[in-house]
């Protein structure tokens, strides 16, 4: 009865202060992999690698629900200027997918999330390093919380043995909170929307298309302060100007776009790959007051982007798995003041990012052993000429995932793994500075007739290289999925 | 289908902010700097010129500046401007012996002016700088937001009189008045300033002699004239204020300095200043009356006539604030920055520098400074 009881308790706060957010959370126990490891969540195909909902029936044939819980929390002084010191974020996910009938799936997924950012440096802002210059700040460090739903559907119709079209749709809503001077209130919301198409040219290769719109929306109100002081807010714009502000007032920030994305996919016995290109483009405008609005600065940045990801299975049973991915992205950016449109900012970035990935499967004993290999490279190019700052520097971040899932019983499979990592940044960007990061997993998988369930603890921390007794941050995450099949 | 979908995506500008150029020549008003160095215009040299934005501050806080001294045609160039509204001080020290007595003196030589930069590349412009403060008796610091304190506590704002002028004047007879709270179409254009509360010296406006302040004093005139450290670690003590606003006709607390008078019978409030936005005028007392009566805010208004403004403050912790006073008594805002119960203050950059705009004559400071 004690043992129920514990058992009850524990699946009450696991559910409760611990959540996840995913599905991949066998890939997270095995070091973490992206790529490597063959798995019901990490098919290299149209939906999965490229975000084709048109796919979504041939991703996965089977009808289920899931429950999830996750908790991913860090701490310490290892963080940009506007980061906070210490962050949880804590998730949780009911979703599902059913086959309505031969012809047409459908997926849906509920997720509340709880933010929480503890000694947040002076941004009043949900991302401060987003693409965009503009950056709302006060005087204070504090704590602030965000909550709120997320809610996303999809929908796929199989038009004609050749034709496969989609269609989803996203809505979020968060309300943040700040507990110290000047106390704002953001309200966040997020619709994005997708068409999806995919034509299959023979059982091999397909072509796919998907167009998404989006438009997110941050309603910051800055209000009397209660013991009767007026909101000092500091408007930067770029990371070293900002302008002034006394007083209540209302902000709104606008983020509109959309992102273009052509596909191939190839499909075979041994090898599967993908390719998709994608043009991305936002603009984002500022606005004070409610009635009367006031303009308060433009951005706007394109984004030509191309991914590719291969894998190969080798070996008699198809038990070694080889996998490859490379992204290739550049962004252009640039913002203007308001007054005279001139130009204030501007941001280049290239980013080139390759994963090789391998795995193979013994059978006796039962065991799984993969190895994974990133690299990620930014060039960032960025005038600042309101400050007069032109910075130019590499950003250099590569990882080595191991890991390893032994299967006690065909039910019970324990998972293990070790990511290692060293960031490597320019001195002008003065963010993280150099730093190493080591991780370890561990995580179970229970596996029954009809349904699964899986668990992931992750811990590690990052230390910089230079400063390693005051520069570092710990990671503590946790999740929790049960799966049932229908 | 591409093309249609970015139809609507601008085109980079291609002018940058942070490229404007400011040159200004300086021209000596006064006769007072060394004449080898004059052109025909009375262009000088070795002036210190500082720009400070009113837009864009650094990430500690403080407004940009910058700061060049005139070459030997008398012309300061500033290079890589932001778009920005900039507050120019152009001061020199001038060193002048008399010859009667060899006994050498230093006068400072100061013009300030206003500038708005637009996206024009070059701006060009010309200031006098001159002596300043020989205009007599002004306003020189407004205490108004209160004190760090989280008890709505307002209780020690204080004004600061100064006399920059080079005789002694006598404050007999002259009022205070706060300004309207809701500025009017046609302030501009008439011959008043209008106000509400009236308080006053005692003596008699215009010929009395009984309460001088002579040349370079200050008058600390305080709301309540006692220790409010006693409540409010952080506030100040005005025991030894010069003088104190009283109202009879309520019960106020009449502290041992002497009494500005409430003379209106019907109001029945402290002389408080309004602790985000207000203004304040000081008039020589010999002539006012009764204006209209505002019923939504139950306000009686008096009108001064400008002729009897001896000085006037207007001033705002924000910048966008709407005037409350006409540009002919006060063309600009004081106090930025200076929120409520921040327990900062706001006072002229200099005893007796007036260039009748408070935004350029003011500054606020992190701290009150009563009587110095």
């Amino acid at each position: 009865m004690k043992r129920l009881k514990f058992l009850v308790y524990f699946i009450l706060y696991v559910s409760i202060a611990l959540p996840l957010g995913a599905s991949d959370k066998r890939l997270k126990a095995v070091g973490d992999m992206s790529l490597a490891v063959p798995d019901r969540d990490s098919r290299i195909n149209l939906y999965q690698w490229a975000g084709n909902v048109a796919w979504l029936k041939q991703n996965d044939s089977l009808n289920w629900m899931r429950y999830a819980a996750r908790s991913d929390n860090e701490w310490g002084a290892l963080h940009r200027h506007w980061d906070a010191k210490q962050r949880s974020r804590d998730d949780l996910l009911f979703s599902g997918q059913k086959h309505l009938d031969g012809q047409q799936t459908f997926y849906g997924s509920l997720m509340y999330t709880a933010d929480f950012r503890l000694g947040l440096n002076r941004a009043i802002e949900r991302q401060p390093y987003g693409l965009d210059p503009f950056v709302l700040a006060d005087s204070t460090q504090g704590d602030m919380t965000f909550l709120g739903p997320k809610v996303n559907v999809a929908y796929n119709y199989w038009l004609s043995p050749k034709w496969y079209l989609g269609a989803s749709l996203t809505y979020a809503i968060n309300r943040g909170l700040k507990q110290q001077f000047t106390r704002p209130e953001i309200i966040n919301r997020v619709v994005r929307a997708g068409l999806h198409a995919v034509y299959r040219i023979n059982g091999n290769l397909s072509l796919g298309l998907s167009y998404g719109p989006y438009h997110i929306q941050d309603i910051t109100k800055e209000v009397k302060q209660p013991d009767g002081k007026s909101p000092i807010t500091y408007r930067y714009r770029g990371e070293y100007k900002f302008r002034l502000k006394v007083g209540t007032y209302e902000r709104t920030a606008t983020y509109e776009g959309f992102n273009l994305r052509p596909q191939i996919a190839w499909t075979s016995d041994r090898l599967n790959g993908v390719i998709m290109t994608n043009y991305y483009y936002q603009w984002h405008e500022l606005f004070d007051g409610t009635i009367t609005r006031y303009y308060d600065g433009y951005f706007q940045a394109e984004q030509y982007a191309m991914t590719t990801a291969w894998r190969y299975f080798a070996g008699m049973r198809k038990n070694t798995a080889i996998s490859f991915a490379y992204h290739y992205r550049f962004t252009d950016g640039w913002a203007r003041e308001p007054q005279a449109g001139l130009l204030f900012h501007r941001k280049r970035i290239t980013r080139h990012h390759i994963t090789i990935g391998a795995s193979h499967k013994l059978y006796k004993p039962a065991l799984m052993l993969a190895g994974e290999v990133q690299y990620d490279v930014r060039n960032p190019d960025e005038d600042d000429y309101l400050a007069h700052q032109y910075r130019k520097g590499t950003i250099a971040n590569w990882q080595a995932h191991a890991g390893l899932e032994y299967a006690l019983t065909p039910s019970w499979h324990l998972r293990t793994g070790l990511i290692y990592q060293e960031y490597d940044e320019a001195d002008v960007w003065n963010y993280f500075g150099d730093y190493r990061g080591l991780r370890g997993t561990v995580g179970f998988g229970y596996r029954h007739v009809n349904w699964e369930l899986d668990g992931v603890v992750q811990y590690g921390r990052k230390v910089n290289i230079n400063d390693a007794g005051n520069d570092q941050r710990g990671v503590l995450n946790a999740a929790l999925q049960f799966r049932q099949y229908f | 289908m591409l093309a249609a979908l970015v139809a609507c995506r601008k085109p980079m500008p291609i002018s940058v902010d942070g490229s404007m150029q400011y040159t200004v020549f300086i021209q000596d008003d006064s006769g007072l700097s060394d004449a080898s160095n004059f052109t025909e215009v009375n262009l000088i040299e070795k002036v210190r010129v500082t720009l400070t934005s009113n837009t864009y501050y650094s990430r500690d806080a403080t407004p940009d500046q910058y700061t060049v001294y005139t070459d030997q045609d008398g012309k300061a160039v500033f290079d890589r401007l932001s778009l920005s509204s900039y507050n120019v001080l152009a001061e020199r020290e001038v060193k002048i012996s008399d010859a009667a007595d060899g006994v050498q003196n230093t006068v400072f030589l100061r013009a300030v002016k206003l500038v708005n930069l637009n996206r024009q590349t070059h701006h060009v412009d010309t200031l006098k700088i001159g002596m300043t403060g020989s205009r007599g008796l002004m306003i020189n610091e407004i205490y108004f937001c209160g004190p760090v304190n989280d008890a709505n506590y307002v209780h020690d704002q204080f004004i600061e009189l100064y006399n920059a002028s080079g005789r002694q004047v006598h404050l007999d007879g002259m009022m205070f008045c706060k300004t309207a709270i809701d500025s009017f179409i046609g302030m501009d254009s008439v011959d008043y300033v209008k106000g509400i509360w009236l308080y006053q010296f005692p003596g008699q406006p215009l010929t009395g002699l009984s309460y001088p302040l002579n040349p370079g004093e200050f008058a600390v005139i305080a709301i309540d004239a006692y220790d409010h450290t006693q409540f409010i670690a952080s506030s100040i003590d005005l025991r030894k204020a010069d003088w104190e606003f009283f109202n009879p006709y309520q019960g106020d607390y009449d502290s041992p300095a002497p009494n500005i008078i409430n003379i209106i019978p019907e109001s029945s409030n402290d002389f408080f200043l309004s602790t985000l936005h207000g203004g304040l005028i000081l008039t020589d007392g010999s002539e006012w009356q009764y204006g209209d009566y505002n019923e939504r805010r139950r306000v009686q208004y008096v009108h001064i006539p400008i002729n009897t403004v001896i000085d006037a403050v207007e001033y705002s912790s924000s910048r966008k604030s709407a005037k409350l006073l006409t540009y002919r008594v006060d063309a600009g805002l004081a106090g930025f920055g200076a929120t409520r119960y921040s327990g900062k203050s706001t006072e002229r950059r200099l005893p007796g520098f007036d260039s009748n705009n408070s935004t350029l004559d003011f500054e606020t400071i992190n701290h009150p400074t009563p009587g110095y």
